[in-house]
């Protein structure tokens, strides 16, 4: 195996700034999306298609408290995506960079996150 | 294929970075109309009747093709950067690699499907009357 390419940060010997749990972060939340969330709609939308019935089935899964407990992680983790993914589309434009920028929108997008699925809940609730 | 996995973005790096952002701009106009869409039924999203009809509707069904169509490409070219930095054995690279690809394939496939089938259902309520 080659090693002339940089590897990513060890994660186990270096204690990340905020800024990097940030961004860790959003690598677990995409992936949290991408498999389980995918999944879930994906079984949401066939459950309709096949019917009353078979809606009726899948929903008993999807209203299974520990569904409904993944469900709850699911709308943190895609606020969080989707607010921190805005953050990101500034760094590309060259905005908020600077270092003291940075660990305020952090925090920013930390805080909106929690709101936002806090908000969600208590409407859809 | 390549022989060595460390080349892979370099090589199709500009069209990964392009379409990752296109998806991602796609994927925040999206998200919040499915926001929207999940609060209209305040927790109904069992009832048939009404999601089909909801669903139904040319403008939730375009929306919703669409969200399924960027999610698969933005969790597909996300997935590859994590393999990428993470997956570093040759064999298990690829293995990850393809398999991520067909399971966005195979779940975006399925999510149309069903949305069509939806679409069918709720033309045979329109014309049942009902």
């Amino acid at each position: 195996m080659p090693q002339e390419r940089p590897l990513s940060p060890h994660l186990q010997v270096y204690k990340l700034p905020l800024t990097g749990i940030l961004s860790i972060a959003h690598r677990l939340s995409g992936l949290y999306i991408a498999i389980f969330g995918f999944i879930t709609l994906t079984y949401w939308l066939s459950g309709v298609a096949g019917g009353a019935e078979k809606l009726h089935d899948h929903l008993k899964v999807l209203n299974n408290p520990f569904v409904v407990l993944l469900m709850f992680v699911m709308t943190f983790a895609v606020f969080y995506h989707f607010l921190n993914g805005i953050r990101h589309m500034f760094g590309d434009i060259g905005k908020g960079m600077a270092l003291e920028q940075a660990n305020k929108t952090a925090k920013i997008v930390l805080i909106a996150t929690a709101v936002a699925t806090i908000l969600f809940w208590v409407i859809i609730a | 294929m390549t022989s060595n996995p460390y080349t892979h973005s370099a090589q199709e790096g500009h069209g990964h970075w392009y379409w990752q952002r296109v998806s991602a701009i796609a994927l925040a106009i999206l998200i919040v109309w499915f926001a929207c869409f999940v609060l209209s039924f305040s927790g109904d999203h069992g009832n048939y009747q009404a999601v089909v009809e909801r669903l139904g509707n040319v403008w939730n069904s375009t929306m919703m093709i669409l969200l399924i169509i960027s999610i698969g490409v933005h969790a597909s070219l996300g997935m590859q950067v994590v393999i990428e930095d993470y997956i570093h054995n040759t064999v298990w690279h690829h293995t990850a690699m393809i398999a991520q690809r067909l399971f966005c394939i195979m779940l975006s496939v399925m999510g149309i499907v069903a949305v069509i089938k939806i679409m069918a259902a709720s033309s045979q309520m329109l014309l049942g009357g009902h």
